[in-house]
């Protein structure tokens, strides 16, 4: 077992950069969508309740002491076992198939956006060979990776200050969530464009042990919910509320629009760099599929990541088209909101049934 | 590993390489210009001009063909030329005075919708054809493309003309408060020159504002923050103002549904610079006479601007984004912008301070 730890203070971006990826650039189009006028404010209650869903993992956390969920669920009963082990294989499954998913569907966007002549399948093969290797490094390499790609990506919010000019408050309006379709899809739409959260879950035996270090971890939603709203708030002020709703990527439409004297069409260039944040995404589901399956198997780590990748990659060679990719992702990630929700809550019935048969 | 590493480097710079761009061979298209065909056996079609810089001559090459959607044409002007021709750099769109009566946004769909395309393409309306105005040799221009893309942005600048892209089209189409508007160019004897606002109605041009109309609305709209306006008081009586401060603002007084008051006031402090007329304007009381008469002067023109705006029943200086704002949702619906537009009432009011006169006495 890997005895390496990092400060909690790498939690801040491994929060962030997992849970922030490709849906940022439609994220005011499903928000204009879904929920009309005004729908930006819906960021607000839905990153409060992703708050208190973050609280239940803190609070596993500090009951944990840096004991691995495995080792939790585990302890509970000692003949569950027979059932763990196919959960944990298909739930490690799952994961990899959602992260070559994930690598798919930005690659199809970038296909249909920048490069028409991009071979999909071999790109995402590529993409897997990176992850790969950023995989078999190890959690701590990962985080320090995570970092840098950060720092990377992180200044491209700043070219939101290009728009102050042009963003009017007139374009609001004072209505309120009028011409709204599929409301409570919109919440779930919302609710899985922060997921990403839930991968801290596995990385307690990988924490080095500081007073409130779990505080990082709220900071990284913190900032994913400010740049969520923040974007979506000059989408807003930028488009008008019938644009929003006809543009698939809004926030691709709002970088195409600047212009400097030495350089334009910047968001090509941007949307590349996202390719870090994907990259990352990506890096963060293989990895914890990584540590479920080495529950069941005793190979090496090398071994377990290429038989994951690859079933990953089989499986879903045959989703060719970017809707058949759209839709299987829609699919998977539903079901990782599931996994999300209840993961937690059977971790603390079981904590709390441990503490009253001990007290 | 190192090796293995060196080798997955390698396939991954390799991906690069596919798709091949060789700038010689590529036809930056710079303009596009459509018509819509009046007479003949092509009534009802399209004719598409584009037009090119070519760099091994520095000038620029114009080609035309006639088709039924704008996407067709450029399978027919590839033929026509020896580049490969891409539509990434195209600066400006000039499109007909007809075809712009008929309705533009089929036109504008094609352009918003494609990913190579940018939204700060230009947008302008020409009086007769772009076809003739791209084509004809000028003595004064190398290319005419460029100039018209520079007078454009220049004349955008000194607030004669909107400066309207494909985002601002469509923003301004797509929302319900408010119509778009377009500049208007025309080919002139020995150039080309600027002709003010086109006002459409939807996506349809119906009318225009000329000259000083068009500061007005733009003095109205707040875009207009610093310049001059000359001022024809009377034929005797002519005023150069140059101002320096233009706070303009709209506001609405909602009693009912039915009741609605918007008032538009603008507040201009500068100098008079130039002034030819009966009036001593180093008498204050004479200046406070010119001063009330420039302001006569433009509430006459605002009052024609909203005379026009009414006979069309068009919105096209968003005065619905401040009526939208003070009602609810369903009062919104009701009213049908812009149709109601003649139920409304609207008070202009102009203040004018001159601060001074210049440094002769």
């Amino acid at each position: 077992m890997q005895n390496e730890k990092f400060k909690p203070l790498y939690l801040f971006f491994i929060t962030y950069m997992t849970q922030t990826g490709i849906v940022l650039f439609s994220l005011p189009n499903i928000i204009a969508n879904h929920f009309g006028y005004n729908g930006w404010i819906m960021i607000i209650p839905i990153s409060v309740v992703v708050l208190i869903h973050i609280g239940l993992i803190a609070i596993i956390y500090s009951f944990n002491k840096g004991e691995s969920i495995f080792q939790t669920i585990e302890s509970f009963n000692s003949k569950a076992k027979m059932i763990l082990m196919p959960l944990y294989i298909s739930l490690s499954i799952f994961w990899s198939i959602l992260s070559v998913t994930i690598a798919k569907h930005y690659v199809h966007v970038m296909k249909f956006l920048y490069f028409p002549q991009t071979d999909v399948q071999w790109f995402v093969l590529l993409t897997l060979i990176v992850t790969f290797y950023l995989v078999t490094r190890g959690i701590v390499t990962i985080a320090h990776i995570c970092t840098i790609f950060f720092f990377l990506s992180a200044p491209i919010i700043l070219l939101l200050i290009y728009f102050v000019p042009d963003f009017s408050f007139l374009q609001f309006s004072t209505f309120l969530f009028n011409e709204n379709k599929d409301f409570y899809g919109g919440i779930i739409e919302l609710y899985t464009a922060f997921l990403g959260f839930e991968v801290i879950l596995f990385m307690f035996p990988y924490i080095s042990k500081e007073k409130s270090g779990f505080k990082y971890v709220f900071w990284g939603h913190f900032y994913t919910s400010f740049v969520y709203l923040i974007v979506t708030l000059f989408c807003y002020g930028f488009n008008s509320i019938h644009q929003l709703t006809r543009q698939v990527y809004p926030v691709i439409n709002l970088m195409k629009y600047i212009e400097f004297d030495f350089i334009e069409r910047l968001d090509s260039i941007i949307f590349i760099l996202f390719y870090l944040k994907v990259l990352i995404t990506i890096t963060m589901y293989v990895w914890i599929s990584l540590v479920t399956l080495k529950r069941v198997v005793k190979w090496s780590d090398n071994l377990i990541v290429f038989v994951l990748l690859t079933v990953g990659y089989l499986s879903t060679l045959a989703f060719l088209t970017k809707k058949e990719s759209v839709f299987l992702l829609s699919a998977l990630t539903k079901v990782q909101l599931l996994i999300s929700v209840f993961l937690p809550l059977i971790l603390l019935i079981i904590i709390f049934n441990k503490r009253r048969s001990n007290g | 590993m190192a090796r293995i590493l060196m080798i997955i480097l390698i396939l991954l710079m390799q991906s690069g390489c596919k798709d091949q761009k060789i700038v010689e061979e590529i036809g930056f298209i710079h303009t596009i210009g459509y018509e819509s065909i009046e007479e003949g056996e092509d009534t009802g079609k399209l004719k598409v001009t584009i037009s090119l810089p070519v760099a091994e001559t520095l000038k620029q090459q114009t080609n035309t063909t006639v088709v039924d959607t704008p996407r067709e044409s450029m399978l027919f002007l590839n033929q026509k030329t020896d580049k490969n021709l891409v539509f990434g750099q195209v600066r400006s769109i000039l499109i007909g005075e007809k075809l712009a009566e008929k309705g533009v946004w089929d036109l504008i769909d094609t352009f918003y919708r494609d990913p190579v395309l940018r939204p700060t393409v230009k947008l302008s309306i020409v009086k007769s054809s772009p076809q003739q105005m791209l084509s004809k040799e000028y003595p004064n221009y190398q290319m005419v493309d460029t100039v018209i893309e520079e007078l454009l942005t220049k004349e955008a600048r000194l607030n004669t003309i909107p400066e309207m892209d494909i985002h601002k089209f469509a923003r301004d189409y797509l929302d319900d408060d408010i119509d778009p508007i377009a500049p208007i160019i025309l080919q002139s004897e020995d150039g080309i020159m600027s002709e003010g606002i086109g006002l459409f109605s939807n996506d349809q041009l119906k009318t225009s504002l000329p000259g000083i109309k068009a500061r007005v609305f733009f003095l109205l709209t707040g875009e207009f923050k610093e310049g001059n306006l000359l001022i024809k008081i009377n034929k005797e009586e002519k005023v150069l103002f140059s101002f320096l401060k233009n706070k303009s603002s709209i506001k609405v007084g909602l009693n009912n549904s039915e009741d609605i008051d918007v008032n538009l006031s603008i507040d201009l402090k500068g100098f008079l610079l130039e002034y030819q007329g009966e009036k001593d304007i180093n008498n204050e009381k004479q200046i406070a006479e010119v001063e009330g008469d420039i302001q006569e002067y433009l509430e006459n023109e605002i009052n024609e601007i909203l005379e026009i705006m009414k006979e069309h029943q068009i919105d096209n200086l968003g005065l619905g984004k401040y009526i939208k704002r003070k009602m609810d949702y369903q009062t919104w619906r009701n009213l049908d912008w812009p149709k109601s537009i003649d139920r409304i009432n609207i008070n202009p009011t102009v203040t004018v301070t001159i601060i001074d006169t210049g440094l002769i006495k």
